[in-house]
């Protein structure tokens, strides 16, 4: 494949962020000008995507000024999730943030958010991996912080920003580690250079520290805040995609530390079955609604790590496509969620700054003054919960049978402490969907102003890609497939 | 080697100080400048991976990458203590801890 | 163009996507002509695909890409068409557009005239993906989905007043609890089917049991009685047959569209589809053979003894389906299959005759309190309603099996293929054969000859055009449609015998079909004798003993209640208190303990950074302790 291709991919939406940036500032009335660069840009990259998906065979590596990248089954699959809730949180955005100071900003931000994980899902080596993950973590912060004069949106940048830069260091640390025993920093190199337990000792600093992205118990106290503090588009990107880059980077470099995948396997698996039960709690009792969200996605992405660990440990791909597969609707479902959340903020008018406002009793009788909305919340919220035949339940399913295929008594024991969680989070989606229901409207709901076409169409996207997949669960299975046979490859089982 | 002894000793202190730092200093100021400890650390360790392995090129390109990048975190970081101040009317960090729960 | 058969499950739903969206801006009948005409392009595919068949009579299989993997486990979105699934869908599109053209007139003004077409189509949809799934599952999702619209169409006018709603209601919930029974039984069978042979496909199912079981093996056994259970629930057979007259709430065109014509009959269809599965089960084979019967002759027994017009059809209909059981039973899968489809004819005629006059008895009605139903309050439609008695008169005599109409041969064929292999099976064939003579022909004179018995009888007109076209189409169907199969030609058994394999083509007997014929018209004149000379009144000319056991349909109901309902609410009551004090408390301390502990683990979110950063330490520590210990360091 010729390598313009696939390094447009990645080229496409950075650029592009600096001409969306000086766009706005150059026409600063006219906000429409860089909402149309950065939807061109995402279409762009959309276009090329095609292409690249289209000659896809095997894996295409290229090197840019030394530094090695490479497109393989991960990177495509990443990608897809990533240019889809960057295109829909652009679309929602044109409402959603007109008028707000530093517009233009946000949208730059949101292109070069979006560019930057499509180029950690390709980077090929520790040190552009970590460069990666570090670019995109700081344009995710001013996403973050983007409501700046507000007391708790600092709140929640500040510790978001320090609990990160706390990861980061981690992982430089690890990759010292790896540097001063094998003396590379290319994957294929470092895998090739032979087992060492100091490379043991890396691969923990690598879970710590990508780790706190990921937001593995205990590191997950950032979470809740920076969910529900960020405008909700940012929240969708934030907790569809940003918090799986961290997963994909950790895949990455603990793929390349031959000789204890049985290990890292174990910790998944185990750290997946303590982040379903500690989320699960954590959203019990919570009357916001994208703090709910939040907690619900650290239980969601112990399913995906204990999907993953089943595969590793027997060295299947079944386990790791579920594991991915449940990545790929986790992104759906939440992003789905958290733009129904920011579609009633709209309508009540609190989106500058009073994101968490949103109390579970206001969304009371939302169902006969926005019935699509509540429709596609409720979709959401039962996909999330594993209600069959949705999305949600198809992913957990393939994952709970891979984990009982094992034929492990204590791994079947895990699938069932998963299960039963499953059940647990219905305890509280399902009150959610009831208030929706309630006969009686809230002051939020009744005066509640009508939702503009863009606020609309994402979420009838999101949900009508929940029903397809979930009548059709083969229907991820051409990015799932290459994605999980690579990883298997690529640690070696 | 000893001047390679000492620089990893180096990199420990600085990382068991940036830690410390980052577990009991309340003011943000100084929070942040503990993490920029802790990264000066990790840099060293960086550097002195890059001489055990014989890789001393790619050991310094690489932490002049990462001085870059820890720069970012600390305007970043400095820009929040500001806004702090302005709202919060403090740098105490125990002050921001609204969002609990 | 077999790869058109998606189009005939995608043209309903397409139809009902747009009644759906456009449902409350539609104008008068505008849905209904949207539905019929899906239905209608959905024939026309069927058509489509039966000329192609003529070329490549064995058929393909269609798959659109998987649909379910796991692991080793997959099920593709495939559709077969072969000549069994093409007859189906020929009868299901083709009766069905009929009905739905005649429902536009018989629904006009309905409140939810809209909804009732979205829901005709939906069982259109779901009705061709069980006849033409390639697989159990697939399949199954058809037999889930027309059981759901059988549900919602018998509970149609739910809200209607005067405890007639609830009536309603009830007769749903109690179709939906028998074809439940009867799921169990299917999806049990799925399961063993799988767990044999670790597939769900046709091809594979069949291929790996009949290279890999025995005749008779018990394996094959259980499978197929199982898959009975379904069919006694969906095909309304004993024991689960008490559903089907309740389920007549429901307005006329569902009841004659479901609950005569098609979904009822998914039952044969299954038994015809598994026919490799049931030939090595002999005994299995015997119980269908028996099932069918004794469903025969006890329905017809019963439909004697009815005065509600529609309920005497539905008997009707399960005991004619019982005959169709009772031929498959037998290994006269040609033979079922035929009647099958004569029967698709004849019976939605009579019901959408039946819906006719009932549609002219209220009309003229002009009390509140009358029962538009009860063909006490009918007699003399001839002369008021032509069209509907002409047409209604086609279908009754195919259904008493009167030479050369539709039923005469279909039914003939059954008896015969009994008569060759179990006497005894045709000789209650027979009797049954007789009481269905009788039957039809009762209704027939206390409905439309005499003098009208009513004040809304006598004000009774006929219907309107759109009603009575589809009439005449059926009516002339239900006389000729005897030439698909005729003795010597064979024409349905030929086509048949691609899918089915069937060898044996069924010879003409003439005595069966002398003494059959004899018996129909001696049952005709009996009727005659009974209610044809004179005005009948209140009281039934037969009152007797045994007449009030077949009005109260020898108490099966009642026996029902006692035996498992009564036994069962007490049951349920008892459980219920069980639940409330011991399982309730447990669960009420075991949900407060969960809340306790959700409540303390939400005190760790303090929204200190300094804890937040000792969480980090604490982990990396822990990890590395771990790693530490691990390498005995």
């Amino acid at each position: 494949m010729n390598t313009v291709i696939p390094v447009s991919l990645i080229v496409l939406p950075l650029v592009s962020s600096p001409l969306t940036y000086f766009a706005g500032r150059l026409l600063p009335r006219q906000t429409a000008l860089a909402r149309t660069i950065s939807l061109l840009a995402l279409l762009g990259a959309w276009l090329v995507f095609a292409l690249v998906v289209r000659d896809y065979t095997a894996p295409v590596e290229f090197r840019l000024e030394g530094i090695v990248f490479r497109v393989d089954g991960l990177s495509l699959l990443f990608a897809a999730l990533a240019l889809a809730l960057g295109t829909l949180a652009v679309i929602f955005s044109g409402p959603y943030m007109a008028g707000k100071t530093g517009e233009e900003k946000y949208y730059a931000l949101l292109l070069a958010l979006t560019g930057t994980m499509i180029g950690l899902a390709c980077a090929a080596d520790l040190f552009n991996l970590w460069v990666w993950f570090e670019a995109m973590v700081v344009a995710s912060y001013l996403l973050v912080v983007f409501y700046r004069e507000k007391s708790a949106s600092l709140e929640a940048a500040v510790k978001y920003l320090v609990q990160s830069a706390v990861g980061s260091v981690l992982v430089v640390l690890g990759i010292a580690l790896v540097l001063a025993q094998t003396g590379a920093l290319d994957l294929d190199a470092i895998r090739a250079a032979g087992t060492s337990p100091l490379l043991l000792v890396a691969g923990v600093l690598f879970l710590i520290g990508f780790g706190v992205k990921i937001a593995i118990v205990p590191l997950h106290t950032w979470l809740p805040d920076a969910y529900s503090q960020s405008p909700s588009p940012v929240s969708a990107v934030l907790s569809g995609v940003v918090t799986k880059a961290g997963l994909i980077a950790l895949l990455r470099a603990l793929a390349a530390l031959a000789g204890f995948t049985l290990s890292w396997s174990a910790a998944l698996m185990l750290f997946g079955v303590l982040n379903i039960f500690t989320g699960n709690l954590l959203a019990l009792r919570q009357r916001e609604l994208k703090r709910l969200l939040a907690y619900s996605s650290m239980s969601q992405i112990g399913y995906i790590l204990f999907g993953l660990g089943v595969g590793l440990y027997v060295g299947e791909s079944s386990g790791l496509q579920g594991g991915l597969f449940h990545l790929l609707n986790h992104g759906l479902m939440k992003g789905l969620a958290f733009f129904c959340a920011g579609a009633l903020l709209y309508a009540a008018g609190r989106i500058n700054g009073n994101e968490h406002a949103l109390k579970i009793d206001d969304l009371s009788g939302a169902a006969r003054r926005y019935p699509l909305l509540a429709l596609a919340l409720t979709l959401a919220l039962l996909s999330l919960g594993g209600v069959p035949p949705l999305a949600g339940f198809m992913s957990k399913w393939q994952i709970f049978v891979a984990g009982v295929g094992t034929g492990e008594s204590l791994i079947t024991l895990l699938v069932i402490v998963a299960a039963l969680n499953s059940v647990l989070s219905l305890a509280y989606y399902l009150p959610v969907i009831n208030v929706l229901f309630r006969e009686t409207p809230s002051a939020l709901i009744e005066r509640g102003r009508t939702l503009p076409l863009a606020i609309i169409i994402p979420i009838i996207v999101l949900a009508a890609a929940l029903l397809l997949v979930g009548l059709w669960p083969d229907a991820l299975t051409w990015l799932t497939q290459p994605a999980s046979a690579g990883l298997l490859a690529a640690f070696g089982g | 080697m000893t001047s390679l002894n000492i620089a990893i000793a180096g990199a420990l202190v600085l990382l068991g100080v940036g830690l410390y730092g980052l577990l009991i200093m309340r003011n943000l100021i100084k929070i942040v400048i503990a993490l920029q400890i802790l990264g000066k650390g990790a840099i060293l360790a960086l550097v002195a991976a890059g001489a055990i392995s014989g890789q001393t090129n790619l050991g310094q390109s690489v932490a002049v990458t990462l001085i870059v990048a820890d720069t970012v975190v600390a305007v970043v970081g400095l820009a929040l203590a500001v806004q702090v101040r302005r709202r919060f009317g403090s740098l105490d960090v125990n002050e921001l801890s609204t969002l609990r729960g | 163009m077999f790869n058109l058969v998606p189009l005939v499950i995608a043209l309903p739903i397409a139809g009902l996507l747009v009644n759906l969206a456009l449902g409350k801006r539609l104008r008068g009948p505008q849905a209904g002509i949207v539905a019929t005409l899906a239905a209608g392009l959905a024939f026309a595919v069927a058509v489509l695909l039966l000329i192609a068949l003529q070329a490549e009579p064995e058929g393909a299989v269609v798959s659109l890409g998987n649909w379910i993997t796991i692991g080793s486990f997959q099920v593709a979105w495939a559709f077969r068409v072969d000549t069994l699934s093409v007859t189906m869908m020929l009868v299901v599109t083709g009766v069905g557009t009929l009905i739905h053209a005649y429902s536009i007139g018989y629904m006009q003004g309905d409140a939810r005239f809209a909804r009732f077409f979205v829901y005709l189509n939906l069982f259109l949809a779901a009705m061709l993906l069980l006849v033409t799934a390639d697989n159990f599952l697939l399949l199954f999702v058809g037999w889930e989905g027309v059981g759901l619209c059988s549900f919602l169409l018998i509970g149609f006018w739910f809200d209607k007043s005067g405890g007639e709603g609830w009536r309603n209601s009830n007769a749903a919930r109690k179709a939906m609890i028998a074809n439940r029974i009867g799921d169990a039984g299917l999806l049990l069978a799925m399961f063993a089917l799988f767990w044999a042979f670790g597939s769900l496909n046709f091809a594979d199912v069949f291929g790996t049991a009949e290279k890999s079981l025995a005749v008779g093996a018990p394996l094959a056994t259980l499978i197929t009685l199982l898959l009975l259970l379904g069919v006694t629930g969906k095909s309304a057979q004993i024991p689960l047959f008490v559903w089907l007259p309740d389920a007549m709430a429901g307005p006329t065109p569902a009841s004659a569209l479901i609950h005569a014509a098609t979904m009822v009959t998914a039952g044969v269809y299954l038994i015809v589809r598994a026919a490799p599965l049931f030939t090595l089960a002999p005994f299995t084979q015997d119980v269908v053979a028996v099932v069918g019967t004794c469903t025969a002759l006890l329905a017809a027994s019963i439909a004697v003894g009815q005065f509600d017009i529609k309920r005497v059809l539905a008997y009707s209909t399960i005991s004619q389906l019982g005959f169709m059981v009772a031929a498959v039973g037998l290994g006269a899968y040609t033979a079922g299959m035929f009647h099958l489809v004569t029967h698709a004819f004849f019976k939605a005629l009579l019901f959408m005759a039946a819906g006719s006059v009932i549609h002219g008895v209220a009309h003229g009605a002009h009390t509140a309190k009358f029962d538009a139903q009860d063909m006490r309050h009918m007699g003399g439609l001839r002369g008021r309603m032509p069209v509907t008695f002409w047409t209604y008169l086609a279908g009754a005599l195919a259904l008493a099996g009167l030479p050369p109409l539709a039923g005469f041969f279909s039914k003939d064929e059954i008896l015969t293929a009994a008569f060759e292999h179990r006497p005894v099976i045709y000789v209650l064939l027979t009797i049954t054969a007789f009481l269905t003579a009788f039957y039809i022909a009762r209704q027939a004179f206390l409905v439309f000859f005499g003098r009208g018995r009513s004040d809304a009888a006598h004000h009774a007109h006929d219907s309107g055009r759109i009603m009575l076209v589809p009439l005449i189409v059926l009516a002339a169907l239900s006389v000729v449609g005897g030439a698909l199969n005729l003795p010597g030609q064979h024409t349905l058994g030929g086509w048949l015998e691609h899918t089915t394999h069937e060898a044996e083509a069924g010879v003409f007997n003439a005595t069966v079909a002398g003494i059959s014929t004899v018996l129909a018209l001696l049952g005709i004149l009996l009727a005659y004798w009974r209610y044809g000379r004179q005005p009948a009144g209140e009281r039934d000319p037969l009152q007797s003993a045994l007449f009030t056991a077949l009005n109260r349909r020898w108490w099966v109901d009642e026996l029902y209640e006692r035996l498992f309902i009564g036994p069962y609410n007490t049951l349920s009551r008892l459980i219920a208190t069980f639940d409330k004090t011991a399982v309730d408390g447990a669960g009420l301390a075991l949900g407060r303990a969960t809340e306790r502990v959700a409540e303390a683990v939400r005190r760790t979110q303090t929204g200190q950074l300094n804890w937040n950063v000792a969480g980090i330490v604490a982990g990396l520590a822990i990890l590395l302790l771990i790693v530490a210990i691990g390498r005995g360091v």
